[in-house]
């Protein structure tokens, strides 16, 4: 807005320099003009008195040196006034003029040539009536002749004076015009000039709020991760001593059973005992399980140099499938592959992404039925962008559908009351890899009939 | 030139008195014929080796240690013309493949991660006993007394 403003002022300027200039070179062309004219009207002038001269000598003398100006002057006077005519600058009032500047002119040097004829050769003066009356012709033809030229001389004097006035006038005007002009434009270049500067000002002092602001921001998050990650593993040491007492304890008692077989009293006492220590390292237990999960869950905000390379989808299946083997006999499961063998990730997080959901898969078998897991791989077009679609289907014991988002936030059971080893964890650590590889993950189910979990990866800019 | 057969020496360097006193149970209960000592840390390790003539037939080692971690005292041992023939095998509750990937680089013979019950501390230890005091063959140097 306030550039265009600028803009605007800026071309208005420079137009009225352009204008005012314009004026200047004409009104000084235009004197010029005049004085050309003026000075014309005076050759013709002299050269029609050069005529009159010369036929003065001639009538003296006899001469015929003396007849040249006439000569010349016929020629001339024509060429001049048609000069002055041809000027189409000229005001239109000059033209009569001219005309009869032209006409008298004719008449004057006809009436020359008149007279010099009607000499004859060896007639010495007095001169004839006749030869009077023609010289007393030439003079008032003279005469008028010469008032006309006065006449136009004076008229073209006046517009010269005015001219000359006028440039004057402008002439004095111009330096302080440009001036002010100059003044204006400078002035007008230094305002919006520093109003840039300002809003310069301004963008750069947001921009470092921004940054800072960000940078508080990173810090944080990076420092609650931290935190998760330490604690978490602070709190390991602390539960495996826990469990190894217990455990070591458990084993004493054990013994002590076995030494005192025969004696019931003591017998139903150490079983008590024996129960308490088998739950305290069953919790325990427990609770190392959900900080190892959480652990692998904090580390996924930790570490940021895994770099993206082609993985072979079959052969990471069958290492996950090999790591979960006494799931897979428990569940009875088998599992088939079909579609695009190779994806593009971090190895390391999709190998937990796949852990994660075969483990939820088994853990959630049907108990009625064998477990198969079918996992597909392809191409899926959604809004225009191309995603490779990986789908894993099981027919485990499934969900209600209205579940379907929170399953994947963080320690969200749903079966609380299956008293299984799932704590929450992992289907949050799936969520997670997968946003970390700007993709998108939905599950949908049917219970008593399965569950099918569907991720969207962007396509790789490389053909993998 | 005679070669005597001494008593085994294992030296266990671990800063945690819990952990001396589970694997001291464990070894026990396994009855491992051997000398079992304890150090709190790496620089009493190296005290250790430095002050006392009879070379140990295996060390056991921690990573998380004050003053001198568990690889720092693994490269020293392994860059030691007079050590390093010794089995190290790292004993710790790190399971961070970059801390395996470590140690074997700088020499180390095993890597256990500690046991999380007492039961398989007792399977573990009698593994290491099996293994490196009753069946490995270990350098002996010749007696020079």
């Amino acid at each position: 807005m306030l550039f265009a403003v600028v803009l605007a002022f800026l071309i208005t300027v420079a137009a009225l320099a352009y204008i005012k200039l314009v004026s200047l070179v004409d009104t000084n062309e235009r004197t010029n003009r005049n004085t050309e004219f003026v000075l014309k009207l005076e050759e013709i002038m002299s050269y029609l008195k050069d005529a009159e001269t010369g036929s003065r000598g001639f009538l003296l003398t006899s001469d015929t040196l003396f007849l040249r100006p006439q000569k010349l002057a016929g020629k001339q006077v024509a060429n001049l006034v048609l000069d002055l005519r041809s000027d189409t600058k000229n005001i239109d009032e000059q033209i009569p003029y001219l005309d009869s500047i032209q006409n008298m002119s004719t008449r004057k040097i006809n009436n020359i040539w008149q007279l010099v004829h009607s000499i004859k050769p060896g007639q010495v003066n007095p001169l004839t009536d006749n030869q009077k009356q023609m010289i007393e012709n030439g003079r008032l033809l003279m005469d008028s002749i010469r008032a006309t030229i006065q006449n136009l001389k004076k008229m073209e004097q006046n517009r010269l004076n005015f001219n000359i006035e006028k440039q004057k006038k402008s002439t004095a005007d111009s330096p302080r015009f440009f001036l002010i002009i100059i003044i204006l434009a400078v002035a007008v270049i230094i305002m919006t000039m520093f109003g840039i500067y300002q809003q310069l000002l301004l963008v750069n002092k947001a921009r470092k709020n921004l940054e800072q602001k960000i940078n508080e921001l990173d810090h944080a998050n990076r420092e609650l991760d931290q935190y998760a990650f330490t604690l978490s593993h602070h709190l390991q040491e602390p539960l495996r001593k826990i469990r190894m007492f217990s455990s070591r304890y458990e084993n004493k008692l054990k013994k002590r059973e076995v030494a005192h077989d025969n004696d019931k009293a003591k017998n139903t006492e150490g079983v008590a005992e024996l129960e308490t220590i088998r739950k305290i390292n069953a919790l325990a237990t427990d609770s190392q399980q959900l900080l190892n999960e959480f652990l692998a869950f904090a580390n996924l905000g930790q570490k940021d140099k895994t770099e993206p390379v082609r993985i072979h989808l079959p052969d990471l299946l069958h290492r996950v499938w090999l790591a979960q083997k006494e799931m897979v006999k428990t569940a009875q499961a088998n599992y088939t592959f079909e579609g695009i063998e190779n994806i593009v990730g971090s190895e390391s997080r999709i190998e937990l992404l796949f852990n994660q959901l075969i483990d939820n898969a088994l853990k959630f078998h049907h108990p009625e039925r064998p477990l198969s897991i079918h996992i597909e791989s392809g191409q899926e077009l959604v809004e225009n962008t191309l995603f490779h679609a990986i789908t894993i289907r099981d027919n485990g014991i499934g969900f209600e559908p209205e579940y379907a988002q929170k399953i994947f936030l963080l320690f969200q059971k749903l079966n609380a009351k299956t008293n299984d080893s799932g704590l929450g964890v992992g289907l949050a650590i799936c969520r997670k890899i997968v946003e970390l590889h700007n993709g998108s993950i939905v599950a949908t189910s049917q219970p008593d009939f399965g569950t099918t979990i569907k991720i969207l990866l962007p396509m790789p800019t490389f053909h993998a | 030139m005679s070669y005597k057969k001494k008593t085994n020496l294992v030296i266990f360097a671990d800063d945690d008195a819990d952990d001396r006193l589970l694997l001291q149970e464990a070894f026990e209960e396994n009855d491992i014929k051997c000398q079992l000592e304890f150090v709190e840390d790496g620089v009493e390790l190296l005290g250790y080796l430095q002050n006392n003539a009879t070379i140990p037939s295996l060390i056991l080692l921690d990573i998380n240690m004050p003053r001198k971690d568990g690889t720092q005292i693994l490269k020293e041992i392994k860059s030691n013309v007079h050590w390093k023939h010794i089995p190290v095998v790292m004993f710790t509750t790190s399971q961070s493949p970059e801390d395996i990937r470590k140690c074997y680089d700088l020499g180390a013979n095993s890597f256990i991660v500690k046991p999380s019950s007492f039961e398989n501390l007792i399977n573990v230890t009698n593994t290491i006993g099996q293994y490196w005091i009753e069946t490995v063959s270990l350098y002996a140097e010749p007696n020079v007394y």
